[in-house]
Parts: structure tokens; sequence; C-alpha cells
């Protein structure tokens, strides 16, 4: 419990050193908020009333509070580029990439596993499972997402190239998940079409964290597979098999899944090129319109939130690491 | 930045396997593979069949035109031309990157690692920091605020980037500082910062070199996807990620304009992680 408080404690620190980060570079980056709010085209009697009123005559620690409690009464500024608070416009895209995320994390998780029993059972083409994964670990993003956009959708005609979904009329509410809303909704055949424009952006984004994790549980499962353990658990009569899943795996766990904390880094960065690619309505997308836009508060918005995302969710694999070995708490 | 720094580290190699003759073949073509690259990167204005900016041709011919070997874009442009160019700037901004890391980086790690507890705890708590936050949208924001630009994208990923230095190099330091022979030079009368460029850094210097070569790979593909989603410089400058974004429109028709840049982002970093490993496996050995 105690190690759960000074986690989050940390996790604290982490973020207000975030909100510092993006603050700071909002203060570098030479965009004046002031001719923003006022409009391009402001006399400068007016430029000043928006500085006053933004407070921007004011130092730099009390403009950097202003910012911070703007951030926790959920201002995020106005966006640049839709004139509508950033909060509210990521509020809406937010779902989005909610649900394509959890399908990544899952899917990268699943994956590593896959390819870590296959390295790490010695079956048949493991060399080959591995060669092939780890040059998929090094092509781009992007290029996996166009690759599989072209055969799946170019050549074969499987899938749809992007989007959500292409019923019409599917239901919005009230989660904002594609997924649970079709269900709740009673429409099999939403959910059918959700889960066909799921899965290529999905895979290719979960490619490389999958990897990264299977890697990690490789070398647990190898290692422990060595250990004296597991000797003893053959002496004892057990399969390889067994000795795989039941005695070197629950060993294993604990690496792998501090790295799918790590990976989260990757799969949010992954997630933001394949929602440009397959042209998914989520964050990835909004950032990819206000970089074009070279719209600044809607990009560090982005920023932020991706970075709560990160923060929160490595504090979450800590302490569930610690929950699952105690002796972790003392380190 | 842990998150690319991972594709390319931790690639592990049992004991019987390390030796191997065909295994040091390959980490030799790797290295070559590399070296050539570097070579046509460094040559890339002369062997260049066209200016990568400048209509060459008919827009939209296809790979193995007669001379466009790997056909044009959408504004004729010769795309050989335009990867190599490419190619030059993602070689060059990994150099950059990484110079930037181990030196910058190094130098935090080395103080750390040489001065007393709590310049120690200090700069290492700040080094911390920046490894808790997510790198590649930290370098994407950084990226943003200081104007979509080459400079910028190095910018950006150089911020995310140093501290993995600054952790290993301290780490080593550490565990060379515990050995008899400086404990040996230190009664000897050394002084400290003789101490630490005679007798730590050449201890420190192939892990570094080790933890450098295993990074190229990771990088190049780091900047290619800030620079794919618009945050290095704008077209028609010839950069990989940026030139596969702005021929995604025609995917579907001409596969090759978005397509091909990519591969050469991948050519990269495969050929960048085998000879990382081939560098490792070098230095291991002897």
């Amino acid at each position: 419990m105690t190690f759960a408080l000074r986690r989050a404690a940390a996790m604290l620190g982490v973020l207000l050193a975030l909100t510092v980060a993006l603050f700071a570079l909002q203060q570098v980056s030479g965009t004046d908020p002031a001719k923003a709010y006022a409009g391009a085209n402001a006399s400068q009697a007016a430029l000043d009333a928006a500085r006053a009123r933004l407070g921007l005559d004011e130092p730099v620690l009390p403009r950097y509070l202003h910012y911070l409690s703007g951030l926790l009464h959920g201002d995020l500024q106005n966006s640049l580029r839709t004139r509508t608070p950033v909060a509210s416009d990521l509020a809406a895209v937010l779902p989005a990439s909610l649900e394509l995320a959890a399908c990544v994390l899952f899917l990268a998780v699943l994956l590593g596993s896959v390819f870590s029993y296959l390295c790490a059972s010695g079956a048949r083409g493991a060399g080959i499972v591995r060669a092939i994964l780890f040059s998929g670990a090094a092509a781009p993003t992007f290029l996996l997402g166009m690759v599989a956009v072209l055969v799946f959708y170019g050549h074969l005609g499987w899938l749809p190239a992007g989007g959500r979904t292409s019923v019409r009329d599917a239901p919005t509410g009230p989660t904002g998940l594609l997924l649970a809303d079709s269900l709740l909704a009673g429409r099999p055949d939403v959910f059918g079409d959700a889960v066909t424009h799921l899965v290529l952006p999905a895979v290719c984004a979960a490619i490389a964290p999958a990897v990264a994790i299977g890697r990690v549980l490789v070398d647990g499962l190898t290692a422990n597979l060595e250990a004296d353990h597991a000797r003893t658990a053959r002496a004892a009569g057990l399969s390889e098999r067994a000795v795989l899943l039941r005695h070197a795996a629950r060993n294993s766990l604990g690496p792998a899944l501090s790295m799918v904390g790590i990976q989260a880094g990757a799969l949010l960065a992954g997630l933001v090129v394949v929602e440009k690619i397959f042209d998914w309505p989520g964050v990835g997308s909004y950032l990819d319109a206000s970089v074009a836009a070279a719209d600044l508060p809607g990009i560090t918005g982005v920023a932020l939130i991706l970075g709560v995302v990160y923060v929160v969710l490595n504090a979450v694999v800590d302490i569930l690491q610690v929950v699952a070995d105690r002796r972790l708490a003392l380190g | 930045m842990t998150a690319l720094g991972s594709l390319t580290g931790g690639r592990r190699r049992t004991a019987t396997t390390a030796g191997r003759p065909h295994h040091v073949v390959a980490g030799r073509l790797a290295l070559g593979a590399l070296a050539a690259l570097v070579l046509l990167a460094l040559l890339t204005p002369v062997l260049s069949p066209h200016s990568p900016v400048l209509r060459s041709g008919d827009a939209f011919l296809p790979p193995g035109s007669a001379g466009h070997l790997l056909g044009t874009d959408a504004l004729g442009y010769d795309l050989l031309a335009r990867v190599l160019y490419g190619m030059r700037a993602s070689l060059f901004a990994a150099a950059v990157v990484i110079t930037f890391g181990v030196l910058f980086g190094g130098l935090v790690g080395v103080l750390a690692g040489a001065l007393p507890g709590w310049a120690d705890a200090v700069l290492m708590r700040v080094t911390d920091l920046f490894l808790a936050l997510p790198g590649l949208v930290i370098a994407l924001a950084v990226a943003a605020s200081l104007g979509a630009s080459y400079r910028s994208a190095l910018i950006g990923i150089a911020v995310v980037w140093w501290p993995l230095y600054a952790r290993l190099v301290r780490g080593e330091i550490r565990a060379w500082a515990a050995r008899p022979h400086l404990e040996a030079a230190r009664q000897a009368g050394v002084p400290w910062g003789r101490r630490v460029v005679r007798h730590l850094l050449p201890g420190v210097r192939p892990t570094v070199v080790v933890a450098a070569s295993q990074d190229v790979g990771g990088l190049v593909v780091a900047l290619s996807a800030l620079s794919f989603v618009g945050l290095s410089s704008p077209a028609p400058a010839p950069e990989l990620g940026a030139m596969a974004a702005q021929g995604m429109p025609y995917l579907l028709t001409s596969w090759w304009v978005p397509i091909v840049p990519g591969i050469a982002v991948m050519l990269l970093a495969v050929v960048a992680n085998y000879a990382g490993d081939a560098v490792r496996d070098l230095l291991r050995r002897r």
C-alpha cells in the first residue's frame, strides 16, 4: 500500500513536469496567444487588452500557475484551427482512439506471447518467425499500414481501407466506443463492421510493441527453462510444454509487464501514424490536422493527453508488478 | 524514447551461437552494407541521377522506366534521387542525434557517476523525469513548438534521446569506479579529472559505442515517423517520412510513390540493426 502511495506521488511529480515542459514549449514557440485570441488584424489596443485579459503581461510564474489551474479545470486553451476549446475537441475524438488503443494493446500482448512461445518452445520454423518479426519491427509503422491497405483493401478487397464504420446509422452513444455501443444497441451488424475496420490499423500499430514485449518474454522464458526449478520439474516428469507454460511463463511475466508499460510510448506514437493512414477519427488524426494548420494549442493538447495516458499507465503497471511480486516493493 | 530504443536493443544471442563463423560473416556483411549506405549518402550529390526537387520526367512513371530506376512521383520528380537524398538526410539526422546524446548525455552521466551523492541524485532525478515521459510524444511537441522543419525534428528527438546515454554512462562509471585500479590510482595521487579521463572513460567507451550503434535503426524510424506526421521540412524537401505521407493519396493508383520511401526507411533500419549487433559481437569478443 505504501508503495502504491509512493508511486502515485511520483506520478504526480512527473505529470507536473509534463505541464512545465509543455508550458515552456509554448513560451519558446514564438506564437502569440494574444494575436490568436484577438485575431490577425487586431489593433494594438485590442492586442494589449487581449494580453491583459489572458494574463500575458504577468511574469512567468503567475502565468504558469494560471495555465496549470486552467488545465486542472479542464481548460486546454482554444484551438486556432477549429476556434473551439481543445478540451471539447479532444473529448469528441478520444473514444475512437481509446477503442483503437485498447485493441492495439491487447493484440500487442497476444502477439508478443505467441511470438515468445514459438521461439522458446523451439518449434520448427521458430527461426523464420523470429526473422520475419525482427524485420517487421524495423519497418516503420507507416510502411506496414500502407502495404496492408494495398494488399487487403486494394488487391484482395477483404477489409475496408479506413474509417471506423461504413454503416450510416451506427450508434454514437452512450460510451463512444463503437464496439460497446453496437452491442448495447443490439446491432451485431455494426459490431461486425466495426471489427473489420479495426483489424488493419490495430495489427499494424501492434507489431512493433509486440516484438519488443515478445523479446523480453523470450529472454525470460529461455533463462527460466535453463534454471534449476525447471530441471526439477522435468525430473518430476512434467512435459516440456507444461514446464514452459506453468513454471517458466509465470516467472517471466514481471519484466514483460514492465515492457508493456515502456512500449505504451511506441504504441501511442504508432497510433498517431496509423490513424493518419486509416483515416481513423481519433486523437492522431486531430493531431495531424493541427500540425498541418500549425495549431499549437491543438498539438500541445494532444501531447498532454498522450503524456498523461502514458504516465498513468506506467504507474499502474508498476503497481501491478508489485501486486504480482511483493519483493519489488522493497526496491 | 525507451520505446524505440528497445526496438534496437535487447537482442539476445546465446553463448552457443555467439562465435560461429556464419554469424561473423553475417555481421561483416551487415557492417559492409552499412558502410556502403554511408558512402552512398556522402556521395549522393555526385551519384544522384536527377535533382530531387526538379521535374525530370512525366508524373507517375513506374519503377524500371528508362532513366528513372524507381519511377517518378506525382510531380514528375525522380524517386531514386529523392530517396537517395532522403536516406542521406536520415543518416545525417541519426548521426547528429547520437553525437549530441553521447556528448551531452555522456557528460551528465560522467558528472552523476563521479560527483558526490547529492549531485548524482539531482542529475539522475532530472534524467529519470525525461525517461518517465513518452519520448516520441515530447519530441513531437518540441518539434511542433519550434515550427515544423528538419532542424526542429532533430532538436525534438535529441531532447528526448540523451537521457538514455546519461543513465547508461552513469551506471558504467559507478561500476568502474568500484574497481581496484581506480582505488590504486586514487592512492597514487592521480587527480580527479585525470582519473575520470584516463581511468574511467576508456572503460565506459565500449558500452557507449555498442548502444550508439544499436540506436541508429530506431532513430531512423523515429525520425521518419515525425516527418510522416508533418513535423519536418515542408514539401518538396526530400525526406522519407514526408515523401510517404505526401504520396499516400496515390497509394492505390501508383503504389511506388508512397511505398518506395517507406522501404528505404526499412532498409536503413534493418541494415543498421544488424550492423549494430555486429558491432556488439565484435566488442564482446575482445
